[in-house]
């Protein structure tokens, strides 16, 4: 296990309290989330977990009688203050999804769109970033051959690594996780989880899972979530080992959830 | 190419439609020589008056057609779907549809040719725009509604803004049902038309006095149960769990 850095928040959350309508998801969140680290989230379902990390990027300014109070800081500018550009956010802070969702395009052109979103439009500068991000996120071999084809060809799991070099070819700063394995098989959660330790030194990950041993492999920093509280926030090693609070020993022991 | 996609698919049927109806004439010619010419003389004018006010209509058509898809556009990316103002303009649009063709065409008829006693272009333009914007305003509605939320939201997170969602997604894959939408317009115009005109063959006169005695009665009924009718579907809808997000 890794000793903590010294390292300033890449995104410092601060009381934040979320609605949707009239039902509060999340209580009183306080943490920071720093850089070049992962930080997973584990929690049963409905603990708020996919609500947290979609305000990161505010995805959920897409949902109607959504509001919130606190506050967040990316690197030291409030993410919902009015200067803000929720598309320049999204830029900045990538996110793979639970489902794979490949568009509709070929492999390529799936991989090019986010580079053309970050007005990477010159075909040499082009095809050396789908290449980049396709290596980073293990698929090139399997690939490079039938770039042209439609995403149909590849497997669940190839086709959520190919969402994870869409994401990456943004060139994002913070990549969030919202439990990409869930649909996945035995034989391709490990190659994910490869992918992300690799992309640690690069990049500061954000893991949200609902499999426990998964979030001791991945993750650093870990913090638990329960009905919207976040009940405990620490190293990972510490939370599995000697966790403080009851309701973490009884999740983490198989006793919760 | 991308056999599968909807988009090669539509091109085709086009393609094919417009194949069957230049041979329309050859696959649906009779022997019965005596009879097209007894009937010929009836439809062959009416035909041409149909042809004439199509051509011109095809500019109108146009301009109506992108209108009503900007409108939709602006209603279903714009206005958030839980406001007064998107409900009132949903439910104002879901009567106008349901309102059947042939009351447009004689109030058109009734108000505005036999009234000012000529076909303008206005005329033209203000039944296409009844008949026209409702019908493809609610297929549209459809295809929108019909396109995956979490393509969106993927086209969202890489860092797409709005109008990048809709040229890059939200149209792309809604297109098939858009251009099904335009088709059933323009079938309705035609069908309409086609009535019209063969209608305003008959003496003006004639149809005048029958407007004034019993089919202004029989439109105040037909429009009143349609009002009533499409009242009734739209709260059904509203309850019907079609629409969960």
């Amino acid at each position: 296990m890794m000793q903590p850095k010294i390292n300033s928040p890449t995104l410092h959350i601060n009381d934040l309290n979320v609605w949707y309508g009239k039902n509060q998801i999340l209580k009183d969140l306080t943490f920071d989330v720093l850089a070049k680290q992962v930080t997973a989230f584990i929690g049963p379902s409905n603990s708020g977990k996919t609500t947290l990390v979609r305000c990161f990027n505010r995805l959920n300014d897409l949902t109607t009688n959504f509001k919130h109070t606190g506050k967040i800081l990316f690197k030291g500018n409030d993410l919902y203050s009015t200067k803000m550009n929720a598309t320049k956010i999204a830029k900045q802070i990538g996110m793979v999804f639970q489902k794979p969702i490949p568009f509709r395009k070929s492999i390529y052109e799936n991989v090019a769109y986010s580079a053309r979103l970050h007005g990477i439009n010159h075909s040499v500068e082009l095809n050396e970033t789908v290449e980049d991000s396709l290596r980073k996120a293990q698929l090139w071999e399997e690939v490079c051959n039938d770039l042209q084809s439609t995403p149909d060809i590849l497997s669940n799991g190839q086709q959520q690594r190919l969402c994870i070099a869409r994401a990456l070819a943004g060139n994002p700063e913070v990549l969030i996780f919202d439990e990409p394995c869930e649909q996945l098989d035995a034989a391709e959660t490990p190659k994910l989880e490869a992918i992300v330790q690799s992309l640690k030194s690069q990049y500061t990950l954000i893991f949200v899972t609902n499999k426990r041993r998964q979030a001791a492999r991945v993750s650093d920093v870990a913090g638990f979530l329960y009905c919207g509280e976040l009940v405990e926030f620490g190293q990972t090693e510490q939370i599995f080992t000697n966790p403080q609070d009851k309701r973490t020993e009884d999740y983490v022991t198989g006793r919760l959830g | 190419m991308n056999r599968s996609d909807p988009i090669y698919n539509t091109i085709a049927l086009v393609i094919l439609t417009i194949i069957f109806v230049l041979f329309w004439n050859f696959t649906t010619g009779t022997s019965d020589v005596e009879g097209r010419i007894a009937s010929n003389e009836v439809v062959m004018d009416s035909l041409s008056i149909i042809y004439e006010h199509f051509y011109r209509m095809i500019p109108i058509f146009f301009t109506v057609v992108l209108f009503s898809l900007a409108i939709t556009f602006f209603l279903e990316e714009w206005i958030p779907q839980q406001s007064w103002q998107y409900r009132i303009i949903e439910r104002i649009i879901a009567i106008l549809a349901s309102i059947p063709s042939l009351v447009y065409g004689i109030l058109g008829a009734y108000l505005l040719v036999i009234q000012s006693d000529r076909i303008s272009y206005l005329t033209l333009i203000v039944t296409v725009v009844l008949l026209v914007v409702p019908v493809i305003i609610q297929s549209t509605q459809m295809a929108i509604q019909g396109v995956d939320i979490p393509v969106r939201e993927a086209a969202y997170a890489l860092g797409a803004n709005r109008w990048r969602v809709i040229a890059d997604h939200v149209l792309p894959n809604a297109f098939p049902v858009i251009l099904g939408g335009i088709f059933i317009a323009i079938s309705r115009v035609l069908a309409i038309a086609a009535l019209i005109i063969v209608v305003y063959e008959w003496k003006i006169t004639q149809l005048q006095s029958m407007i004034s005695f019993g089919i202004s009665k029989s439109v105040v009924i037909l429009l009143s149960s349609a009002l009533i009718s499409s009242i009734f579907s739209s709260f059904l809808h509203k309850n019907s769990d079609y629409r969960t997000n």
